[in-house]
Parts: C-alpha cells; sequence; structure tokens
C-alpha cells in the first residue's frame, strides 16, 4: 500500500550521497529500509522516516549529524516529500508567475549585473526615454494650461508611439508606458507626420537596445545563479561547521573530490582548507590495531589439551590437566612527541596519533612523553613541558617489550644540517636502544625533504617513515619486531 | 504473566511492567522499565527485521535493563550473555569439554563405565556445552540474546560473531561423527541486544550489521516516573525534590567535566532515592535542602567530591 510514497521519496539519492560520504553502507542496508517502510515503519511523517534511517544506517554520533545533514538538504523541504503530498491550486501557481514576472522586470534594473558599456547604454536609453516622457506629458499638458502655452515646445519628440511601447515583449517596458498611454491617446495637434516618424524610430531603437541589454543581463545571470546553486551545494557540503563535525577526513575528502570533479566551473578554485592530514583518524586506528603482541602470561587457566594427551600418552593415565595462563596482548606503546617549535604545524597530527593510539588501539599500556627537538636531560609529561621527567628516570622505567614511536621532524621541517642535533640525536637513540628493541620514527616532512637535513641522516641509524598510511604501517611493523627496513 | 504470542506479532509496547517484586525465571527481581518512544520503534525494527540491535549510552542509563524488559513483555526466554575481557567468540556458541572426555575415556579403558555410560561416552555431543548464543539458535521459539559489553572483550570478538550472526548457524568441530559436521541452524532468529560502552571502537564490518540505538539519558519527567515505578509509596513532592536536586549536580557536573566524563546517572539516582527514602519524608525533604546528602551514593571520586564541596 506504500509503495507509491517510497518510490517517490528521494531515499536513493539519499543513501548514495550517505554512500559517498563515507557511512559503510550495503545495498542490504538500503533494503533493510525498504522492507520496514512497507512493514508500516517510519510512514507516519518526516520524522518517523529520519528515525527509521538512523537506527539502520547511523552507527555513531558523529555519523549521525552528518546523516542529518544529508537529509535536511535531501528530504528536508516538507513541499518535496510525498506524505505533505498535493498540488498547487492553479490559482497560487499563477499568482506566482505573475510575481516572478513582476520580480524579474524588477530584476532587469539590476545594475550589478551589467558591464560598463551596458551601463552607460542602459542609462543613456533610459534618460531619452524619460525626457521623452517627459516632453509627451509636458506637449500634451500644455494646452490645457493657458498661461504656459506660449511655452509650448518644440513638437520634435511629443508623441512617443504607444503601439511601439505595448509591443515589447520585455516586461519592463510594460511597466513603463503604462502612465503614458493615456497621454499618447490624444496625441497633440500640433504633431507632423515627420515628427511621428523621428519618436518612433528613436523608441524603437531604444527599445531594442533596451531588450538586448536584458537579455544579455538575464543570461548572464542565469549562468550566474547555476554556477552559484552548484557552490552553494559544494559549500553546503563543505560548510566548516560540517568539516569540525565529521571529525573523520576520509569523509570530507570525499566530499571535497566529488565537489572538485562535479563541476567544471567551480572546480579550478584552490580548496583553502587549513587542515591537512595526510592519513585519516580511521586509518590510524586500524594500523594501531597490529600493534599487538599477545603473551601467555598470569595465572594458568586454559587447558592445554596437546600437553595434556601427550602427558596421558606418556604416564598411561590422566592425573591432572596441563593448564596454562590465558593470551594477553602485552603490546606497550611509548609515544614520544616533539611539540613546538617547527613541530608546531603538525601539532593536530600528533594530537591525533595519541588520541587514536589510546582510544582506538588494542594496546595492553600506551603512555605519551613530550620533548623539544631532541630528547636531552629531561621529557616531559604534558605538551606544555611543565613536569619533566629526568632522562634517567624515564630510560630506567622502560620495558624491553615496549615499543617506542618518536614523532619528530628531525630538522627536516626548517630544512639544513645541524651536527649539534645529529649528535644529541645519535646520543639519545643509542642510549634508547639499550634498554627498548622497538624503536621506530615517524616524520611528519615528506621523504624527499629529508635529503641534506638533519633527518636524513638520522634515518641511517633508525628506520625512519613519513606519516602516512603505508609510513604508519611501516613504523608498526617495525614496532612488531617484523622488518628493520632502515629508510 | 507470559503471553503467548505467536512469532508474527510480536510487538514491544513498553507497557507491560511488572510488578513490584516479580521475579523472573533466573530469580532475578524484576523493576518496571520505561523506554522512550526511539528506543520502542529501534526494538520493534530490530525483531522485524531480524537483526542485532547495537545499543550505547553512557553506564547507568539501562541499556542492559532494556533486553530484560523486552523479554519480560514479550513472555520469551531470554539468554544474557556477558562479556569478559577473556571471552572468546565461541564460548556464545559452545564450549567443549575436553577433560570429561579424557576422563570419561580413560575411566572406560580402565572398565569402570556401564554399558549404558559407554554409549553415552560414545556421542561427541555429550561433552559439547552450548552457550546463550547456541542455546538461542536451536529453541524453537525466538529467545530474547543479551551481548552485554561487547566492547570489553577482544578486538575481534565481534568479527568472530559475524558469520554466526548474519547465516544464523554454526558448525560445532569437535562433533565431527562419520565424516559428517555437527551443524546447529537456528528455526527461529534470536533477537539478539548488544550494548557497548564505547570504550573501543567496534569494526565497520560488525557495525555495518546491526541496527544502532543511542539510549539517551531520560527527561526530568522520565525521571520522576522511573523514581515513582520504583518507590510507588515515596511522596510526590520527595519524588520531584530528588529528582530536581539530582539534575542539578548532573548538570553542574557536565559543566565541569565536559560532556564525555563521568557524570551521575539513573542507576545512582535509584540507589540514591533508596537510601532517602529510609527516612520519613518531612526529614528526607529537609536533608535534600541542605547540603546533598549520602553524597558517596552519587559521587564515585574524590575529585569530585572535593568539588562538590568546594562550590556548596
Amino acid at each position: 500500500m506504500n509503495t507509491n510514497p517510497v518510490d517517490e521519496l528521494p531515499l536513493l539519492e539519499l543513501f548514495t550521497r550517505l554512500r559517498e560520504a563515507g557511512l559503510p553502507l550495503g545495498i542490504n542496508e538500503y533494503q533493510l529500509v525498504l522492507r520496514s517502510l512497507q512493514a508500516g515503519f517510519g510512514i507516519q511523517d518526516r520524522a518517523a522516516l529520519a528515525k527509521l534511517c538512523r537506527t539502520l544506517w547511523i552507527k555513531s554520533p558523529e555519523e549521525e549529524r552528518l546523516f542529518n545533514h544529508h537529509f535536511e538538504q535531501i528530504i528536508g523541504h516538507p513541499t518535496s516529500t510525498a506524505s505533505t503530498g498535493g498540488s498547487l491550486p492553479a490559482q497560487t501557481a499563477q499568482s506566482s508567475w505573475w510575481l516572478s514576472v513582476f520580480s524579474k522586470a524588477l530584476n532587469v534594473f539590476d545594475y550589478r549585473h551589467m558591464t560598463k558599456w551596458e551601463r552607460s547604454v542602459f542609462s543613456v536609453c533610459l534618460l531619452i526615454l524619460t525626457v521623452s516622457l517627459l516632453f509627451i506629458m509636458v506637449s500634451s499638458l500644455l494646452p490645457k494650461i493657458p498661461f504656459l502655452q506660449q511655452f509650448s515646445p518644440s513638437p520634435v519628440s511629443q508623441s512617443s508611439p504607444p503601439s511601439n511601447l505595448s509591443t515589447v515583449p520585455i516586461p519592463t517596458k510594460t511597466a513603463v508606458p503604462a502612465p503614458s498611454a493615456p497621454i499618447a491617446q490624444k496625441p497633440s495637434p500640433l504633431s507632423t507626420f515627420v515628427d511621428h516618424q523621428v519618436s518612433g524610430l528613436l523608441s524603437v531603437t531604444i527599445t531594442i537596445a533596451i531588450s538586448v541589454i536584458a537579455w544579455r543581463v538575464e543570461r548572464r545571470k542565469q549562468r550566474q545563479r547555476r554556477a552559484q546553486a552548484a557552490d552553494t551545494i559544494a559549500t553546503n557540503k563543505l560548510s566548516t561547521e560540517l568539516i569540525q563535525q565529521i571529525g573523520d577526513e576520509v569523509r570530507v575528502a570525499r566530499v571535497v573530490r566529488r565537489r572538485l570533479e562535479g563541476d567544471g566551473e567551480t572546480g579550478d578554485r584552490i580548496l583553502t582548507n587549513p587542515e591537512f592530514f595526510p592519513i585519516t583518524r580511521r586509518q590510524m586506528k586500524q594500523s594501531w590495531r597490529y600493534l599487538r603482541r599477545f603473551i601467555r602470561e598470569g595465572a594458568p587457566i586454559e587447558i592445554d589439551i596437546d600437553a595434556t594427551i601427550r602427558r596421558v600418552g606418556q604416564q598411561g593415565l590422566l592425573l591432572e590437566p596441563v593448564l596454562i595462563p590465558g593470551r594477553v596482548n602485552r603490546s606497550e606503546l611509548l609515544l614520544l612527541i616533539d611539540q613546538d617549535g617547527s613541530m608546531v604545524p603538525f601539532h593536530n597530527l600528533s594530537q591525533r596519533l595519541i588520541q587514536t593510539a589510546l582510544q582506538g588501539g588494542r594496546l595492553g599500556n600506551a603512555s605519551v612523553y613530550y620533548f623539544h627537538n631532541c630528547p636531552t636531560d629531561y621529557v616531559y609529561r604534558d605538551p606544555v613541558h611543565q613536569q619533566a621527567v629526568a632522562i634517567d628516570d624515564f630510560f630506567a622505567q622502560l620495558n624491553p617489550r615496549t615499543a617506542v614511536l618518536i614523532f619528530s621532524d628531525a630538522g627536516s621541517a626548517r630544512g639544513g644540517f645541524n651536527a649539534r642535533r645529529r649528535r644529541a640525536t645519535k646520543t639519545f637513540l643509542d642510549d634508547l636502544k639499550q634498554h627498548v628493541r622497538y624503536v621506530a620514527w615517524l616524520n611528519p616532512m615528506p621523504r624527499s625533504r629529508w635529503t641534506g637535513t638533519t633527518a636524513g641522516d638520522v634515518a641511517h641509524v633508525i628506520p625512519m617513515f613519513e606519516v602516512s598510511r603505508q609510513g604508519l604501517d611501516g613504523a608498526i611493523d617495525v614496532l612488531r619486531g617484523k622488518t628493520s627496513k632502515v629508510g | 504473566m507470559v503471553k503467548t504470542v505467536s512469532n508474527r506479532s510480536l510487538e514491544y509496547t513498553g507497557k507491560h511492567q511488572p510488578q513490584l517484586g516479580e521475579r523472573d525465571d533466573n530469580g532475578q527481581l524484576l523493576y518496571p522499565y520505561l523506554p522512550s518512544d526511539d528506543l520502542i520503534e529501534a526494538v520493534n525494527l530490530a525483531i522485524y527485521l531480524e537483526r542485532p540491535l547495537l545499543l550505547k549510552g553512557e553506564p547507568g542509563c539501562g541499556k542492559t535493563q532494556l533486553a530484560r524488559a523486552v523479554a519480560y513483555e514479550l513472555g520469551l526466554k531470554f539468554e544474557p550473555w556477558y562479556v569478559k575481557s577473556t571471552s572468546r567468540a565461541r564460548d556464545g556458541l559452545y564450549t567443549y569439554d575436553a577433560i570429561a572426555r579424557l576422563r570419561d575415556a580413560q575411566l572406560a579403558s580402565s572398565g569402570r563405565l556401564a554399558p549404558a555410560d559407554l554409549e553415552r561416552i560414545d556421542n561427541p555431543a555429550t561433552y559439547i556445552r552450548f552457550g546463550p548464543l547456541g542455546r538461542a539458535f536451536q529453541s524453537t521459539e525466538r529467545t530474547i540474546v543479551l551481548i552485554d559489553e561487547v566492547d570489553k572483550a577482544d578486538i575481534d570478538f565481534p568479527n568472530d560473531l559475524l558469520v554466526e550472526l548474519d547465516e544464523q548457524q554454526f558448525v560445532v568441530d569437535e562433533a565431527r561423527q562419520d565424516g559428517k559436521e555437527l551443524r546447529i541452524q537456528a528455526t527461529v532468529a534470536p533477537i539478539i541486544f548488544i550494548t557497548s560502552n564505547d570504550e573501543k571502537d567496534m569494526p565497520d564490518a560488525f557495525l555495518r550489521r546491526c541496527l544502532f540505538q543511542q539510549v539517551q539519558f531520560p527527561s526530568a519527567e522520565q525521571l520522576v516516573r522511573i523514581v515513582h515505578d520504583r518507590y510507588p509509596d515515596a511522596a510526590d513532592t520527595l519524588t520531584q525534590a530528588a529528582v530536581d536536586r539530582f539534575l542539578q549536580l548532573r548538570e553542574q557536573l557536565r559543566k565541569e567535566k565536559g560532556e564525555a566524563a563521568k557524570n551521575v546517572s539513573t542507576s545512582e539516582l535509584i540507589d540514591w532515592f533508596r537510601v532517602l527514602k529510609r527516612h520519613p519524608d518531612d526529614e528526607a525533604l529537609k536533608k535534600l535542602d541542605g547540603k546533598l546528602p549520602y553524597l558517596g551514593v552519587l559521587l564515585k571520586s574524590w575529585d569530585d567530591h572535593l568539588r562538590y564541596l568546594k562550590r556548596s
């Protein structure tokens, strides 16, 4: 019974948009909504439909914001929803048509959309028109005012031909001749045939000029409107507020790409997004998940079936089962973050790295320390360098199993080679390697910028990776002890 | 109390509530549960579409209680599965008691088993113990399964359940007999509720298969109703005053600690009210006027405590 409204709803468009926005939806999920609608869920009104889609398609508050945005855009206008239905009465349609004609007529006088010469021609035309109208009025009024008759002007442009004006197709003119029409209907007796010729020619020219300008303006405006529409859709999708809300730039990136591909006219504009992340939050989380080290530890609780059977075989009877400790994830991660100075542009990135490691990963234990340029005598527990920890204390608490990931540009952001910095870094790394087995370095600068800088030199001593999906995966591989490709 | 309903017309309304002091089959005390309209709709969708319903929300807002309430109203069997950090996906389906089998084999070899027992131990299915999900799959009528705090387990846990939830069947590897595997196929789809405290993110593949509902914190009127339904003999003025003070505290904590921090929850309000109710009504009301009484029931960290004392 509800198939009709379902077909009319732009559900598929909404679904496609959400998919493009990066929500993990499949065709099954779309069918779920259709099935539910047919079963009578969410058909009462727009809010019910939104609720239904939300339950079926949305898996987190973040996605909900994204959904609300798209839902507003696509099913947002109540007139377009099937539920409100009902076509507008013809009367309203007609009156709105007249309204639009009238507003269009007014729009012709919109100087903003004209070029310079158009503006001047238009003004001249208007001036001539006004002057001639004035003349007509004056000349038709003069005979009635006796004491003014002596000033009766020469009747050059006295009679503006009403026939010409009334046939003008553009609405501007229909508005203009209205007052003049009754006046022109009783032409002044002074007018001659020649005057008729001149004034007729003049008004025809003026009319044509105005129409041409109006047409050109209208065409330009239409083009602009089209571009604007595409732009507003794109900017709506891209509104900074939304970007901040989304929080996952895979989606933003997709929207941006869509926008750039979608419309040619605005596509060549440079996107001015102050944030650039070579790796997204989700990708980071996915990478962190690989950093696992399962160790059997703690009280023996699991039964080792193989060992038990072997023992039964050896002893001839089952005395007691062989128990082994359970598997626990004992990967310990220590993030060493370079803060301030040349790393300021990357603070967001490092914060994200920390957040995802603490929240998204399955790490047994993750801790963060900060330093500036190179850890020398102290590292800090907070980004503002207040809670200092002496480097020896820091080393002392390290577990050989701890994986240490250093996030720093190693001098490659400013460029140039600094022998002192290189020496300090190397000393630190040598000390560090005596305490832990797995150390990797993430450099927010691309690899091509390392050569010739301190970073290029440090990269020979320690596996250094640039910040990208591959880079992070590579670093995590090193931390797991898999490869030790020195970059 | 138990309504017999056909599988088709299962519909949760949230109106059928247990009486005070009523217990379920496991001897658990039952309490009234007042769901929001959104939640009722989501539950009905999950029942109709036969998909698991993933419930998220702050601790103590009644995620776990919902499943029990639905089971009560619909008169269905309730199978809770409380996930622990060591839980594996297979535990919910079945566990195989290898030790018992070894022991029996040993007893049999020493000739200390009766012939009837010998027959029994020949059957590998003897040593299979089905988990909550396994039992629900075998049941002939729809069962409510609660997978509680799914985020406590390892990251692989939800992913390991994907196929079983999708196809509603599983294979018992250990019970292979004559080259045939023991396959358990659900005849009716269980109604599955999954709760998560959002401690860790769920894999996308798993999320895709679930319906999602964020359980919101109840409104003030709802809170009054909740407390009233729990303690119907308490005076309305006392209930109202307690809820008001509670919401004040909640708002204050939210402002100071931010949205994400631990805040006082419905379950704490109920506990707190219970302590308050030990006093006569007028005395309890008087206590509410000044400094909040029994703060220990509401505030769980020394910092919160200090913060509150400093303010007042």
